[in-house]
Parts: C-alpha cells; sequence; structure tokens
C-alpha cells in the first residue's frame, strides 16, 4: 500500500515537472525541471527492479546532458527569444493533435496488459540469482554484443561530427608551424657531418 | 494491491502526450524542441523497462541503453547546430534554417 503512495506521488512530480519545463518561459527553470524528471524517472526505474538503468539515467542525462543544456542555454543570449512565446496558430495545433493522441492513446490502454504472462522463451529471467547488473553485462556482451558496437560506431560519429561543427581556426594567433619552417630550402641547408671535425 | 502494467503505461502515455505538445507549443525555440524531445525519448525508456519487468526479459533494458547512447549523441549534435545557427544568424528560431527551400 505504502509502496501504491509512493508511486503516485513520484508520478505525479514526475508529470507536474515535466509540465513546467514546456511551459515556462526561462529556460533556465526548464532545465532544472529536467533535472527533477529525470530523477523521478530514475525512482520508477527502481520500483521496476531495474537499479542500473536508474543509476545510469542520474549519472548519464543529469549528470552530462542536462549540464550540456544549461551550458548553452547560459552560453547563449536567448532572453529576447522568450518574449513572443506561444503563437496562437501553434496552441490551436496542439491542441487539435493532443486531442486526437488522447483519444488514440484511451483504447490502447483499455487493454489490461497485465494478464499476459512472461513469454516463454525468455533469454534471462530476472530471479535472484542473477541482479540486474549482472544479466544486462551477460546480454550485452554474449547475445547483443552487435549492439553494443554500433552504440561505440553512433558515439564517435557523434563526438567526430560536434567536432568539426564547432571548430573554428582562430586567426589572431601566432602558432611556430614546424614542418613549413624545416622545409625552407633557401635559409636551410643539410650538412654532413665529418667525425672528429663537427660543424664548420 | 500491488502497482500493474497498465500504471506504469499510463504514466509513460502521458509523458509522451506533454513531450509532444511542448514540441508542437515551442516551435519558435530550438532548445525547447530538444527538451521536449528528451522528454519523449524518456517516456519510451519507460515502457522498455516496464514491459521488461514484467515480461521478465532482459532485452528491453539492453535497448533502453541502446537508445540511451543514440539520444546522448542526437542532444550533442543538436546543441552544436543550436549553437552554429546562434553564431551565424543571431537567432534561435528554426524559421531561419530555410535557405536550402531557395
Amino acid at each position: 500500500m505504502i509502496v501504491n503512495i509512493a508511486f503516485y506521488i513520484v508520478s505525479s512530480i514526475l508529470l507536474i515537472a515535466s509540465i513546467v519545463v514546456i511551459l515556462s518561459k526561462n529556460p533556465v527553470h526548464s532545465v532544472l525541471s529536467l533535472v527533477v524528471v529525470f530523477f523521478n524517472a530514475a525512482i520508477i526505474f527502481i520500483f521496476l527492479k531495474a537499479e542500473y538503468l536508474a543509476f545510469v539515467l542520474i549519472i548519464v542525462y543529469v549528470g552530462a546532458i542536462v549540464i550540456l543544456f544549461l551550458f548553452v542555454v547560459m552560453m547563449l543570449d536567448i532572453q529576447k527569444e522568450v518574449s513572443s512565446k506561444f503563437k496562437i496558430k501553434n496552441i490551436i495545433s496542439a491542441t487539435i493533435i493532443l486531442f486526437l493522441m488522447m483519444v488514440e492513446f484511451y483504447f490502447i490502454l483499455k487493454i489490461n496488459y497485465s494478464i499476459y504472462s512472461p513469454s516463454p522463451t525468455y533469454l534471462i529471467s530476472l530471479d535472484n540469482e542473477y541482479n540486474t547488473i549482472k544479466g544486462i553485462g551477460f546480454l550485452l556482451y554474449t547475445n547483443y554484443s552487435y549492439v553494443f558496437i554500433v552504440c561505440g560506431i553512433i558515439l564517435t560519429a557523434g563526438i567526430i561530427g560536434v567536432i568539426t561543427l564547432t571548430y573554428t581556426k582562430s586567426t589572431n594567433i601566432n602558432r611556430q608551424s614546424v614542418f613549413l619552417q624545416n622545409s625552407r630550402k633557401n635559409t636551410v641547408k643539410t650538412v654532413k657531418v665529418k667525425n672528429h671535425e663537427g660543424v664548420n | 494491491m500491488d502497482i500493474s502494467v497498465n500504471d506504469y503505461l499510463f504514466l509513460s502515455t502521458m509523458l509522451f502526450v506533454v513531450g509532444l505538445f511542448g514540441m508542437l507549443l515551442n516551435r519558435s525555440n530550438i532548445i525547447y524542441l530538444l527538451m521536449s524531445l528528451e522528454l519523449i525519448l524518456l517516456s519510451v525508456n519507460l515502457n522498455f523497462v516496464a514491459f521488461s519487468t514484467f515480461l521478465q526479459d532482459y532485452t528491453g533494458q539492453i535497448f533502453v541503453i541502446f537508445i540511451l547512447s543514440v539520444t546522448a549523441t542526437e542532444v550533442a549534435v543538436g546543441l552544436a547546430l543550436l549553437v552554429l545557427l546562434f553564431k551565424n544568424n543571431n537567432t534561435i528560431s528554426p524559421d531561419v534554417i530555410s535557405k536550402m527551400k531557395g
């Protein structure tokens, strides 16, 4: 019973914070309520017995992605953008699409999904012998190793893309170009040094 | 009384709807678009984890890890494009990205 009450409190905080994310005028408030959303989602992952993903969610999302958002919001001076928020055209189209989606989701959620039993062909059961991180690690390095490699390739492509997008070569800094310096033909000559004589 | 899978699905659906609404509402600000996209992907992750627990299968959690890395890359590239857009056009409205229309 206490778990039910905790679940409803956590999920209502999550929904309220997500509404604050999209409706707030100040982008910094939006980013900070995004932190609240991710923390509550991590708590819900713990309710679902997925502790490893809960910690990954806090470390990766709150520790890296939301901080990235915060850096960009602080770096760009976008305070003047927020004055003309919420055009009436956008509100009308958003409400119509929201209503249609609500109707569709109502018919989907009318099905009682909890009557479905676990599939008989599951790979590793969530029992006491395997805890979450052990099971995920076992699956990730055996059955789904290609997924793991593709993750690495995607992250590498992301790094290369971001660096090439934002890298600007500054022209006001004097740098030493070693290759150009050493390959000058008119001022640098190669001398063959004899033994015990040195360079004259 | 236990929490059924339908409660988690309802929560994930509400989060999806909020994210979609924010995406349609804040169409003049790319940073809000990216944050709404984060909400939508979080709802997808919640759905995966809920079914992973209730069907006793770890495959859903593997997919959550995959979605997480894709999301991290997408946000990094999106924010880099946002910085470039602000540097070149002095605004972050997506309406100015229409030069390829000709």
